[in-house]
């Protein structure tokens, strides 16, 4: 009896399997995933970055359309509709505390899926194109976390948005009219703020996801990148796990470890929120930007007034981008072929890192 | 490709004239060529056609080589200087598909242009929303609330203003807004100076010259008055 119940409902799955495999082609997708494999080697841990980000950015989504439920991006209201998430909403601290640490996180771990695919030469033919859909997705991510800092109208965010709009405005040629176009006006308004609600909320989710959907279809299609001294390994000690179930189990635990440590963080140390922006006020002291604009920040400080003919902020904003464009030129000048460009990229990599890295501490601590 | 007869494009052109039939892949510049149907038909230079039988014979064995180079990739009616240009007979044609190939990255190019454009202007702030200030004087208080050796920041019109009043009793007003990234700068009584807390850019509270820091330029001067123990700021 038993056993007959189990063959029906044996049947009914075979049966429920081939009606979607006949009309999504699961199989094919069963057989890809089978193939799909992830090397083992003394770096594999990096592996498990794109995994959180990807991870992060669900939660990011997830929180973000919980808290547009009580958000009003009013100038009278915006700062007011935050408290009474933070204070009245029930658990309304805890999502809004998760969007604001996961925002944190996600650079952190993004920063970390950059260098370590950049030192890994994971930018090498044939994975250009992953790659510089991974760097806009960075900028995308960056941009995120400008246009949102803004959104609680408070005094930091505020002045922030200020300064980071007066560096766009510093930008030859076409400076003035994105950041006037940014801005909405003359000064920083209701504009701004509805301007920036809906660059966060609509424009740059609908470029996240579609360039999301991008990189994951290149990283299918060219498989995990293996760093020089494993593809050098004679095949035999070159060892591989397989993706469907091992990895992706492990990737599951990670994700599990990475949304323990957000709730940890979240329920430890609660997102605060600064008292409401009065643009007629003074720049609070001690004003600094979220930690990933500290880089920025610090080195605009340094840069005097003039150099030549050319203002301070202008000349400090563009050797900033032609410090960082190495990034986009370096899948063409270091292509595998060349063990001297390799090391030239490897020590552009390492001097620009540690270089962000001093400039960010340096920022913290003054 | 099926070959062309002429007496039925005639018997056509009879009952339906120029235009119609979208089989032929030639086309020609002129208003009949462009129209989709050249296969017999000759512009007669009014707009109209007729038939012509040994026009149509040329036309034939001018279609089998335009079928011919259709297959070669790259030719378009750009890259060839236009459809129907003199030339020998191969290039002087152009094929339907070529013909599409060039004009439809044209039209949605100028399609996009003009959707851009209404797109562009409604983002950019033509002020509407927000008046320039027409405020030119502002009451700031009485004396006796800015004792020398401090400052105090106000609202002049649309812009954050600052006043100073230094230790050899005069007072100074200038525009706050910080002449390095557009923060609002503020009187630090400890240090005597007017300090941005954004990059820590200095000016002297005197004449509001840039001293120290990132900024490039002193700040915009306001003219300071005193009626009847009231500071009143205006534009200088």
């Amino acid at each position: 009896m038993t056993s007959g119940t189990e063959k029906a409902s044996g049947k009914k799955k075979d049966s429920l399997l081939q009606w979607l495999d006949e009309r999504l082609g699961l199989e094919a997708a069963f057989k890809f995933a089978q193939k799909k494999q992830v090397p083992i080697h003394k770096n594999s841990v990096w592996y498990y970055a794109g995994g959180i980000a990807l991870m992060l950015m669900v939660i990011q989504f997830a929180s973000g359309i919980l808290l547009m439920v009580y958000y009003v991006p009013g100038l009278e209201a915006a700062h007011a509709s935050i408290l009474r998430i933070n204070s009245q909403v029930d658990f309304g601290w805890f999502f809004r505390s998760i969007h604001s640490w996961g925002a944190n996180l996600l650079i952190a771990v993004l920063a970390g899926h950059l260098f370590s695919a950049y030192f890994m030469k994971a930018y090498r033919k044939p994975r250009e194109f992953t790659w510089y859909s991974g760097l806009i997705l960075l900028v995308i991510c960056l941009g995120f976390g400008f246009t949102g800092y803004l959104l609680p109208w408070d005094d930091v965010s505020f002045f922030a948005t200020k300064i980071g709009l007066d560096i766009a405005s510093k930008m030859p040629v076409v400076g003035e009219a994105a950041a006037s176009m940014l801005r909405g006006g003359h000064n920083i308004g209701q504009g701004t703020l509805s301007r920036f609600f809906m660059i966060h909320v609509a424009v740059l989710p609908l470029l996240c996801l579609g360039l999301m959907a991008l990189h994951l279809l290149f990283v299918q299609m060219h498989g995990m990148s293996e760093p020089g001294y494993f593809k050098k390994l004679e095949a035999a000690k070159r060892t591989y796990e397989k993706f469907f179930p091992n990895f992706f189990l492990k990737d599951l635990l990670v994700w599990l470890l990475a949304l323990n440590g957000l709730a940890a963080l979240v329920t430890l140390y609660p997102w605060g929120l600064g008292p409401e922006a009065d643009p007629f006020g003074a720049a609070p002291i001690g004003i600094k930007p979220e930690w990933y604009f500290l880089a920025p920040f610090q080195f605009l400080k340094l840069v005097p007034p003039h150099i030549g003919p050319i203002e301070g902020e202008l000349f400090g904003a563009l050797l900033m981008v032609v410090a960082c464009s190495g990034m986009v030129i370096v899948p063409f000048f270091d292509k595998g072929e060349s063990a001297g460009k390799a090391k030239i990229a490897t020590y552009y990599g390492l001097v620009l890192l540690l270089g962000i890295i001093a400039f960010t501490i340096w920022g913290a601590l003054s | 490709m099926e070959e062309q007869k002429p007496e039925e494009n005639s018997e056509k052109h009879e009952h339906g004239g120029c235009g119609g039939s979208a089989k032929d892949s030639s086309c020609s510049p002129s208003p009949c060529g462009s129209s989709g149907d050249a296969k017999s038909s000759a512009c007669d230079g009014n707009g109209g056609c007729h038939d012509d039988k040994s026009n149509s014979e040329k036309i034939s064995s001018e279609k089998a080589s335009s079928i011919g180079n259709s297959e070669q990739p790259s030719s378009n009616c750009g890259s060839t200087g236009g459809c129907g240009n003199s030339g020998n007979d191969d290039s002087e044609k152009c094929s339907r598909s070529q013909f599409l190939r060039a004009a439809v990255p044209c039209v949605g190019g100028v399609w996009a242009l003009m959707a851009a454009y209404p797109i562009y202007s409604y983002l950019t702030p033509n002020g509407g929303d927000e008046p320039e200030s027409k405020v030119s004087s502002v009451t700031v208080g009485d004396i006796k609330d800015l004792p020398p050796g401090s400052g105090k920041n106000f609202k002049f019109g649309s812009m954050p203003a600052l006043i100073t009043h230094t230790k050899d009793g005069e007072f100074h007003a200038f525009s706050a807004v910080c002449t390095h990234l557009g923060c609002t700068v503020q009187f630090r009584p400890e240090k005597d100076l007017i300090w941005c807390a954004c990059h820590g850019g200095c000016y002297d509270p005197s004449s509001g010259k840039n001293t120290a820091g990132p900024p490039p330029k002193p700040l915009l001067a306001l003219k300071v008055e005193v009626v009847k123990d009231k500071i009143i700021v205006s534009k200088a």
